[in-house]
């Protein structure tokens, strides 16, 4: 089909892509959907953050590898809060990111009477969409083909970080551990994947000098499971036993691949001094070490990862597992309640 | 050199170079650390709270550190390292320390191997490390340790 005459395809989005709910879009393409011209409508959204428009990114890039063959035309919001919400995690610079790039920012027409003040705080209620502009919201991608080789990537992705995590102040988590945990499942990004990754970060004030934090990673490669199943594939007698290694290759679940992507030493790319074979655990218990719950959803599970203790058997990840039909985006989901002292005036 | 200056005290975050995960500044601790340590050193404190150290450079300057203490001729050897890294167990804790320094074996991809490699190494060379873990939580100096870690273990 000629693609220069090929019908965008609709990709309409649901009214809340706040936190995990954006897993429920499911922007498969059907057999019939070759088009790389993508149409994002946004019009119906009421509600927006970046953990919810992370998720959704992935979602809608999930498994495409020629980003430079994507168009993308994006239909804003109704409702002028969202839009600012969406210009202010700069929907525009993501978006020409991931795709050939021609997306004008359509929110410079707005009146300004419109836009939110950011010099006074408060608590913005527009539609549905509820924010306070002391939160910080931001979004990172992680793109390995942007960069000459896999340590200028990382030293970028880390340099972002580093400079949005510093603006936590006075810090309510521990940011060194956050970006070294970010950084190891960078690392499985570039060594892995053959996708991008998607950072969000959410720091939201509460009510009581609290404040609720949230990560996300995406992943749009294979995810996990894949490319374990693909590796054994490839690998025959991996275990010393044929019998119980072609068994995994055809019947294993998404556990037995984690189970497996789990273990000390494991790697699909082992002997090239750079992978070790603890990344997964690492970044678990990198998280967990620092308060935070954590839960990882591949292939058609999820793993509830909150203060597991390592070793990770079969039958912990098992009994800390469930199957969903949300589509195969790698994602995973840090999460934390923080008490603060507030700062004396 | 005098009995106190055999004691180094080093403050990776003082110095300005938090960001170990770039290998640039992790040899510019290195080379600090060559070039303050002589052969009279007895202990190194190694301070690289609120430090950003991922296992993949961590060698850069702990092979060092350990190469100058094991090189000492004073006769009571400790390296302290003071970390925010929290990683819950002692074996997973030192894993992302010393995974990749001389002291451990390329085939020691368990945890547990690499906290015994850092054993065996610890008792052949009379040399005693101890790793204390603050909390990241916070920026305060003051604040107390959560946990410390010996090796070789059992030695206190």
């Amino acid at each position: 089909m000629d693609n220069k005459r090929a019908k965008a395809r609709q990709l309409d989005v649901m009214p809340n892509i706040s936190g995990a709910l954006s897993l429920l879009h499911d922007f498969s393409p059907s057999r019939k959907e070759t088009s790389t011209k993508m149409h994002v409508n946004l019009a119906n959204v009421r509600r927006v953050d970046s953990i919810g428009l992370s998720i959704l990114l992935g979602l809608l890039f999930l498994g495409k590898r020629n980003l430079e063959d994507y168009e993308i035309q994006l239909t804003w919001s109704n409702s002028n809060n969202v839009n600012e919400m969406l210009r202010k995690l700069d929907i525009v610079k993501l978006l020409n990111t991931l795709s050939s790039g021609n997306i004008s920012d359509g929110l410079q027409g707005y009146q300004s009477d419109k836009l939110i003040d950011s010099s006074e705080p408060q608590r913005l209620v527009g539609g549905r969409a509820t924010y306070h502009v002391d939160d910080l919201q931001e979004i990172i991608l992680f793109c390995p083909t942007l960069h000459a080789n896999r340590q200028a990537a990382l030293d970028s992705f880390s340099r972002t970080l580093k400079n949005i995590v510093g603006r936590d102040k006075p810090r309510t988590f521990n940011h060194e551990q956050i970006i070294k945990v970010f950084i190891e499942l960078a690392k499985n990004t570039f060594d892995h994947s053959c996708g991008f990754g998607i950072a969000g970060l959410f720091i939201a004030n509460e009510i009581n000098n609290s404040k609720s934090i949230q990560f996300v990673y995406c992943d749009t490669g294979d995810g996990i499971c894949r490319n374990v199943r693909s590796y054994l594939e490839d690998t025959p007698d991996l275990f010393g036993d044929k019998l119980s290694s072609e068994r995994l290759k055809q019947k294993g679940s998404a556990i037995d691949f984690l189970h497996r992507a789990f273990q000390a030493g494991f790697s699909t790319k082992l002997g090239n001094d750079l992978n070790y074979g603890m990344g997964l655990t690492l970044i678990a218990q990198g998280a967990t070490g620092c308060g935070f719950n954590v839960w990882l959803k591949d292939a058609d599970s999820m793993i509830d990862l909150s203060g597991l203790e390592e070793p990770y058997t079969h039958e912990k990840l098992r009994a800390r597992s469930c199957k969903t039909t949300a589509p195969n985006l790698l994602v995973f989901h840090l999460e934390r309640e923080t008490i603060y002292e507030p700062a004396s005036k | 050199m005098n009995q106190h200056q055999n004691d180094l005290v080093i403050n990776a975050k003082e110095l300005g170079l938090a960001d170990l995960d770039f290998p640039e500044c992790a040899a510019s601790l290195n080379r600090h650390i060559d070039k303050v340590a002589t052969t009279l050193v007895a202990s190194i404190n190694l301070d690289v709270r609120w430090c950003v150290i991922i296992y993949s450079q961590a060698h850069i300057f702990l092979d060092t550190c350990l190469s100058k203490l094991v090189g000492s001729t004073a006769d009571s050897k400790r390296l302290i390292i003071l970390t925010t890294d929290n990683y819950v167990t002692r074996e997973l804790t030192c894993y992302e320390l010393f995974r990749t320094t001389s002291v451990v074996n390329i085939s020691d991809h368990d945890p547990k191997s690499v906290s015994a490699a850092l054993d065996r190494y610890c008792l052949n060379n009379q040399l005693r490390i101890e790793v204390q873990v603050f909390s990241g939580d916070t920026e305060d100096p003051s604040a107390s340790m959560i946990c410390s870690y010996i090796f070789p273990e059992n030695t206190l």
